[in-house]
């Protein structure tokens, strides 16, 4: 044992209390928590001061639920010894268990400083300094554990991750070689010792020596179980190694196990027609099932050749009744209006055929309606509604029964304006097939689409647990993002951002949950052996934020905080502070209806039994994922409306500016978080940022771009209003003069021009590079103040920009051909047509 | 046009999102990450042409002590609008071909609503299962599960 600092007087127990006390060790280790805290009581009878049995009984109330009570024996028995290490690790347990994990490393540190070579804590140690990505002292505990245990196999290959995390891959491989060498090998193959070779095959990899990680893993290859994982990697090898028909032989290989695989079809066929078309001949009559190999020329060939091979594939899953034939073409219609005829002519032939001649080969009874649903989605895409309105019909009609005929008819009246239609269609739908739930996601997604929030949300309860008494709080334990993202859009568009804003956040914590999950996988995973999958994982919870999730619902939380701002700043109109009041009273009404509702509940809970819900497969054992919900009503919600949100002491723009950092910094090529970036930190008065971040966003987007200029218009302004009040620090003028002339024109800053003037001949490069789109057009007259509401056009632009590349055959009769745009106290009506040149008055 | 491969952990949330839309079992993304850590290579994903996920089946190893080594199927499901196109064939053969190869199993199972009539096609008769016991009340609204068994001694490696 290391010399120790000397025990307090009040340390020591005699024999009897010691021997409880080391038993309390052992139960905690082996999670016998109710026994431990027995015996912790039995020695503060005699010994109520004793600080390594207070802290010990803190940490067996932290895992039996009582953890405010924790929380006190545990500061009280540190307290009262605040030399030993036990005390100072079990704090560190319970902030680790807080997640204060900052907190926790320090107790940590702590501890060791009282028994330096405590391998349990010195492990505890390193899993927060690997949570926490301290890389440095992850690598110094995982060294010290290396010594000071080199006997368990689990040191060393810690180390070996620590070390390739850290970015010295060499010392990785070498501990990971030696360990390897220490290891007599039987003929037993084991899946960690294979899961080992292909790590550590991964690292040389990331070094760069491409043959020397192929003649590793060739050297290695009867010990690899993974032969698929063999396979990939050695193609992929030989590929950086040039090796290219090596490679194909290999990719050959793998596409007999699996032929619907399309990298390995791309690997073979990178090269040029008409080898290749050859070679998709060959492998089309090798794997006929394969709709991968089938489809893939298509993008690639034209015009009778063309109208042939698509032909086959139409023909063959009309008849089937696909119901994704239609969508899995889209690409092959966008990039080619040509194509898009050719399959126009032909569905429209096959038609004819079965009506008037009956004559179509091999049709079953229900191609008919298979040919009309294509149709359907065809002239749908072709934004002629009218059209395909009758096709969808017709195919109803034909047969009645067919949920996925619903489901076409919503979309098509949702893209033509009407959303209430599309709920009811898409609702006699999901009747047609109460136990499906996908429709029934769909139809709660196209009611909250249309405002009906309410009958949403009684809608997709339908599939949550029957019994529970808080059914959308079951969404939220399960992480239901979609679900939540399309709450706050609908609360959003009814203008009650309390709720909406409430919905985002909870995304928002599901990340940090999500982020959090890793924790126990850093001792899982190295002794399970799965160490690939481990870095994945450590690298993917890196830039987890990049989620698509997680950057949509950070950029509708951003823009709502900054509206907020906005409605402050101006002071809430008429209108806007009715909507608050109705607001305000639904939430005390809710509130008192959601305690009566708990109450009920309560009653009626008392009197059953409530099992606590686990995962459905029992099985589930090792990491336990879900929380037990007890004998208890849905907890009340004090604040529905979200009203703690959106307070007028809220600073919103630093709310704003939380969700947008990570997007930011995880999808830096994200145009439009720039842009919001920009104008917020304009609003903060934060000039540096702000104009870094309008530098970001122009370098991203093809110039000129009026949303650029909007976010330039409002720096400028800002700024220069800034400086005529003198609140500009002179060390920040310094930086954004030498910056401006990179944005300005020199016109602009000189003063020879005004900023009319300067939009003005903004719009005259605009249309010259062909960049003068209506919704460009909108914004910049918002900028020239000729309009006042852009918000009344977007809804028309939106079609606009969803046009098709081939001029619709219906025309654009079925919809508007007019936006109707407020100017001051007048509306003024322009042809979509010459839009942009009416409302801007020429080039 | 869809492709089948397997899942990589970047892919879970949206195997997650594939879930919460088709089925009513649900799980927390820790699980889903806890079998990413286990058994890499046996979940498979479904992929269409923009990269969305349409299809997913998640899979483990059985870890019961003292039985053969046997697969078991926590959840397969296919978007609605991609089904006929034998998405969920194709992905439980490649499962299915890895538990073999990587983790020597002899059977795979699965539990499935008895009142699920599709399900319960699909395994029997396009994925050759067979009903090997009922389980009572094994889900947590209380209906009874059939415990369904396909063996893999047939699937040797090609």
């Amino acid at each position: 044992m290391a010399p120790v600092a000397p025990v307090p007087t009040n340390r020591e127990l005699p024999s009897k209390e010691s021997a409880i006390f080391k038993s309390i060790l052992k139960f905690y280790e082996h999670k016998q928590y109710r026994k431990g805290l027995k015996n912790a009581e039995q020695i503060l009878k005699k010994f109520p001061e004793h600080g390594e049995t207070l802290v010990m009984k803190g940490l067996f109330l932290s895992h039996v639920d009582r953890k405010e009570e924790a929380h006190e024996f545990i500061k009280k028995g540190l307290k009262n010894d605040l030399r030993s290490h036990i005390c100072w690790h079990v704090y560190g347990l319970l902030h680790r268990g807080d997640k204060n994990y900052d907190e926790a490393i320090k107790c940590y540190i702590n501890a060791l400083k009282f028994d330096k070579e405590n391998v349990q804590i010195i492990r505890d140690l390193s899993l927060l300094q690997i949570q926490m990505r301290n890389y440095e002292g992850f690598v110094d505990s995982r060294y010290q554990l290396f010594k000071l245990r080199a006997a368990q196999r689990m040191n060393w290959v810690s180390l070996a991750i620590a070390y390739h995390l850290l970015g010295k891959l060499d010392t990785a491989e070498k501990i990971l070689t030696s360990f390897e060498e220490t290891l007599k090998d039987g003929n037993t193959f084991d899946f960690e010792q294979s899961e080992m070779m292909l790590y550590r095959n991964m690292i040389i990899e990331e070094t760069g020596d491409f043959q020397r990680a192929l003649d590793d893993l060739e050297a290695n290859e009867k010990k690899i179980l993974d032969k698929l994982t063999y396979r990939e990697i050695n193609a992929r090898l030989l590929v950086k190694l040039g090796r290219i028909s090596d490679a194909e032989q290999v990719y050959r290989g793998l596409l007999k196990l699996n032929p619907d695989c399309t990298a390995y079809l791309k690997e073979i066929t990178e090269e040029v027609l008409p080898k290749w078309l050859e070679l998709h001949a060959e492998l089309a009559s090798q794997y006929p099932r394969s709709a991968v190999i089938a489809r893939v020329p298509l993008a690639h060939i034209s015009g009778d050749d063309f109208k042939s091979k698509v032909d086959v594939v139409l023909r063959s899953n009309l008849r089937k009744g696909v119901p994704s034939l239609f969508v899995s073409l889209k690409d092959i219609y966008r990039a080619s209006p040509e194509k898009a005829q050719i399959i126009e002519d032909l569905v429209l032939s096959y038609l004819e055929s079965m009506e008037e001649r009956n004559s179509f080969p091999l049709q079953f009874p229900t191609t008919v309606m298979w040919v009309l649903y294509f149709l359907a989605q065809h002239f749908d895409l072709k934004r002629n509604p009218t059209r395909a309105l009758e096709y969808i019909n017709r195919a109803i009609e034909h047969t009645p029964t067919l949920v996925e005929l619903y489901m076409m008819k919503a979309r098509i009246y949702k893209h033509a304006g009407d959303l209430d239609e599309a709920v009811t269609t898409i609702n006699f739908g999901r009747e047609l097939d109460l136990q499906d739930r996908f429709i029934n996601s769909k139809c709660t997604k196209y009611m909250l689409r249309a405002g009906q929030v309410e009958r949403a949300e009684q809608t997709i309860t339908l599939f949550t647990k029957a019994e529970s008494p808080d059914p959308l709080g079951d969404l939220v334990d399960m992480q239901c993002i979609w679900f939540a993202y399309e709450s706050a859009s609908a609360y959003n568009r009814a203008k009650r951002y309390g709720r909406a804003l409430k919905h985002l956040h909870q995304i928002d914590r599901h990340f940090s949950d999500i982020y959090d999950d890793q924790f126990d996988f850093h001792s899982y995973s190295p002794r399970k052996g799965t160490l690939r999958s481990y870095v994945e994982l450590v690298r993917l919870e890196d830039r987890l934020r990049d989620q698509p999730f997680y950057t949509r619902a950070a950029l509708s939380a951003a823009k709502l905080y900054v509206k907020l701002w906005e409605l402050k700043e101006a002071g809430p109109s008429e209108a806007e502070k009715k909507a608050q009041e109705d607001a305000q009273n639904l939430s005390s009404s809710e509130l008192k209806k959601a305690q009566r509702k708990a109450r009920k509940a309560e009653l009626q809970a008392a009197e059953k039994s409530n099992t606590p819900s686990g995962t459905p497969d029992k099985n589930a054992q090792t990491i336990q994922p879900a929380q037990k919900k007890g004998v208890q009503a849905a907890p009340v919600d004090e604040d529905p409306e979200g009203n703690k949100l959106t307070d007028p002491s809220v600073d919103y723009l630093n709310e704003a500016r939380k969700f947008l950092k990570p997007v930011n910094d995880m999808s830096p090529l994200n145009f439009e978080a720039w842009i919001l970036s920009a104008l917020v930190n304009v609003k903060r008065s934060k000039f540096i940022l702000a104009i870094r971040a309008l530098l970001r966003a122009k370098a991203l987007s093809p110039q000129p771009d009026a949303q650029v200029l909007r976010a330039e218009l409002s720096f400028y302004k800002a700024y220069k209003a800034a400086i005529a009040n003198s609140s500009v620090s002179p060390a920040v003028v310094e930086v954004i003069e030498s910056t401006l002339p990179e944005i300005y024109p020199s016109s602009l800053l000189s003063g020879s021009t005004d900023v009319p003037g300067h939009i003005r001949e903004f719009w005259k490069q605009s249309v010259a590079a062909g960049r003068d789109s209506p919704r460009a057009a909108v914004i910049v007259a918002k900028e020239l103040k000729l309009i006042e509401d852009e918000a009344a056009a977007k809804k028309i632009l939106d079609a606009e920009e969803k046009k098709w590349v081939l001029q619709p055959a219906g025309g654009w009769d079925t919809l508007k051909s007019t936006v109707e745009l407020q100017v001051g106290s007048s509306t003024f009506v322009y042809e979509l047509s010459n839009f942009s040149s009416c409302l801007l008055g020429g080039s | 046009m869809v492709t089948i491969r397997v899942a990589t952990v970047e892919d879970l949330m949206w195997v997650q999102n594939c879930n919460l839309m088709n089925l009513p079992e649900n799980y927390q993304m820790k699980y889903y990450i806890y079998h990413a850590m286990s058994w890499p290579q046996l979940s498979y994903v479904a992929e269409d042409h923009k990269g969305r996920i349409v299809g997913y089946v998640l899979a483990k190893m059985e870890d019961d002590t003292g039985e053969v080594p046997h697969g078991h199927i926590t959840s397969l499901a296919v978007m609605r609008t991609w089904r006929r196109l034998g998405i969920a064939e194709k992905l439980m053969t490649q499962s299915q071909r890895m538990m073999v190869e990587v983790f020597n199993a002899q059977y795979v199972s699965l539990h499935v609503r008895k009142s699920n009539r599709a399900a319960l096609a699909l395994y029997r008769d396009t994925l050759k299962f067979d009903v090997h016991d009922i389980e009572k009340k094994y889900y947590a609204d209380g209906e009874d599960a059939y415990a369904m068994r396909r063996s893999l001694r047939n699937l040797n490696g090609e």
